[in-house]
């Protein structure tokens, strides 16, 4: 998958963690700073492998630690609409 | 992942992060309500589309996450949708305060692609009588109910806002029916501010104090009976730090209420330069801090109800002494929260319990 920020998202950071505003609910959640470094990989042309790489380098963990923590985040937002696929949101 | 945003607030406090940000698109505006505080519906004086996108720009870098589209009447800016989509293309949540008449088909559409974080509408009665009156423009009650209906097919969150004035207090029942009808929460503020060029003129349609009671008892402003908790050094509200307004000529205000003096002007320099070099910014935060302090000092009701020192500083020329309509509605909502401690008391006593602390209460 190659995710994109939602278009019902709006999103900010307040001291290198990102608060992110769900505008079909209203409701707001605030990550971490890792979950901030993965938010801030989603361009809409880098895709989880490439995405996980990074987080591989900037957090000094194994690929296989890095693409399972990487998906499994990725997952959780798709699952609460924040991301979409790139792939789906240009057909 | 966590609920973060009263934490964020609170780092983007400490760091004078504009979190909320307000841009008064234009002072024009198609009503002529007779309690407004913008005395300049005429005026067509405003920042171009590519101004405020370089604003926006700019708000971006600043770290705001919220953008409020005001006015006057924000869809008078002949570039209105233009400014919103650029703001939601540059991931604001975006807030627009309107009086939804103009609000057709098209317009509808385009505010539903946007989306809105919130489309807020004002309404001044439930009535088109009473309403009418209010805006001085026969028709707008009709004109606004038909703009709603058209956000409210489209799936667009929209709240009903309503100053409760003189004009329109006695149909406090019937616009709590109408926002029932048209399946939207209802804020009614109790608030009527002076206007913006010092006039006090508006405040005599300022509601009685009966109704305020009203308002503030059935949680019918922003929600359970407002409070506030102080502690000394803090601040009393975001001005300086996690607010910021800009008007229709570029002005840029510590906050939308607080027009004593400009941090500068968007035109002449750089908005990221004005507001983190700006005394004036400065002065605004360090005065919410000195107003924190005085109120915890003076005590009593005035200290636990929410405060605007800019309508203080309006009526009565000092933000640290409190204005009249301030004053009323803190003693109300003191007398209110003592009543609900009595009755909560009764009712623990009764179940054998250990009566909630007077926190505890307000928190829930």
């Amino acid at each position: 998958m190659t995710p994109k920020i939602g278009p019902n998202v709006a999103w900010q950071i307040v001291d290198g963690e990102a608060i992110i505003v769900d505008l079909a609910s209203g409701s707001t959640i605030g990550l971490n700073p890792a979950g901030t470094f993965v938010w801030s990989q989603i361009d809409g042309s880098r895709d989880d492998d490439a995405i996980a790489g990074a987080v591989a380098a900037e957090f000094d963990v194994s690929p296989e630690i890095a693409a399972s923590d990487t998906r499994e985040f990725l997952q959780s937002m798709h699952a609460r609409a924040l991301l979409v696929d790139a792939a789906e949101a240009r057909t | 992942m966590s609920d973060g945003s009263y934490r964020s607030k609170l780092r983007a406090l400490q760091l004078a992060q504009p979190l909320t940000v307000q841009l008064e698109l234009t002072y024009a505006c198609n009503w002529r309500c007779v309690f407004c505080y913008n005395p300049r519906h005429f005026d067509r004086t405003r920042l171009s589309g590519d101004e405020w996108i370089a604003v926006l720009d700019e708000l971006r870098a600043l770290g705001t996450l919220t953008v409020a589209l005001t006015g006057g009447e924000p869809l008078a800016h002949p570039e209105f949708f233009r400014i919103a989509e650029a703001a939601r293309v540059r991931a604001f949540a975006l807030r627009i305060f309107t009086n939804a008449s103009l609000i057709d088909d098209e317009a509808a559409d385009r505010i539903a692609a946007l989306p809105p974080l919130c489309v807020e509408v004002s309404i001044h009665g439930a009535t088109a009588a009473v309403h009418d009156a209010a805006t001085k423009r026969e028709g707008s009650f009709d004109a606004a109910l038909a703009g709603i209906e058209r956000l409210n097919a489209r799936g667009v969150a929209v709240l009903m806002k309503t100053p409760i004035t003189s004009l329109n207090e006695h149909e406090i029942d019937e616009m709590i029916a109408l926002a029932e009808r048209l399946d939207l929460p209802l804020q009614i503020d109790p608030h009527i501010t002076p206007r913006d060029d010092g006039s006090l003129e508006p405040l005599q349609y300022a509601a009685s104090p009966a109704a305020v009671r009203r308002v503030i008892d059935a949680g019918l402003g922003s929600g359970s009976i407002p409070s506030t908790e102080r502690t000394k050094g803090g601040a009393n509200c975001g001005i300086g730090r996690l607010t910021l307004a800009i008007d229709a000529e570029g002005n840029v205000f510590p906050c939308m209420q607080w027009r004593v003096k400009p941090i500068g002007n968007v035109r002449d320099s750089a908005l990221r330069e004005l507001w983190h070099a700006s005394d004036v910014r400065r002065e605004a935060a360090e005065m919410s801090v000195t107003v924190n302090d005085a109120l915890l000092e003076a005590g009593g009701a005035i200290a636990t109800y929410p405060f605007c020192p800019a309508l203080a500083m309006q009526e009565t020329g000092d933000p640290t002494v409190p204005d009249r309509a301030f004053r009323i509605r803190a003693e109300i909502a003191a007398e209110l929260r003592e009543a609900a401690n009595v009755g909560a008391a009764a009712s623990a006593a009764q179940a054998g319990e250990a009566p909630a602390s007077t926190v505890s209460t307000l928190n829930t």
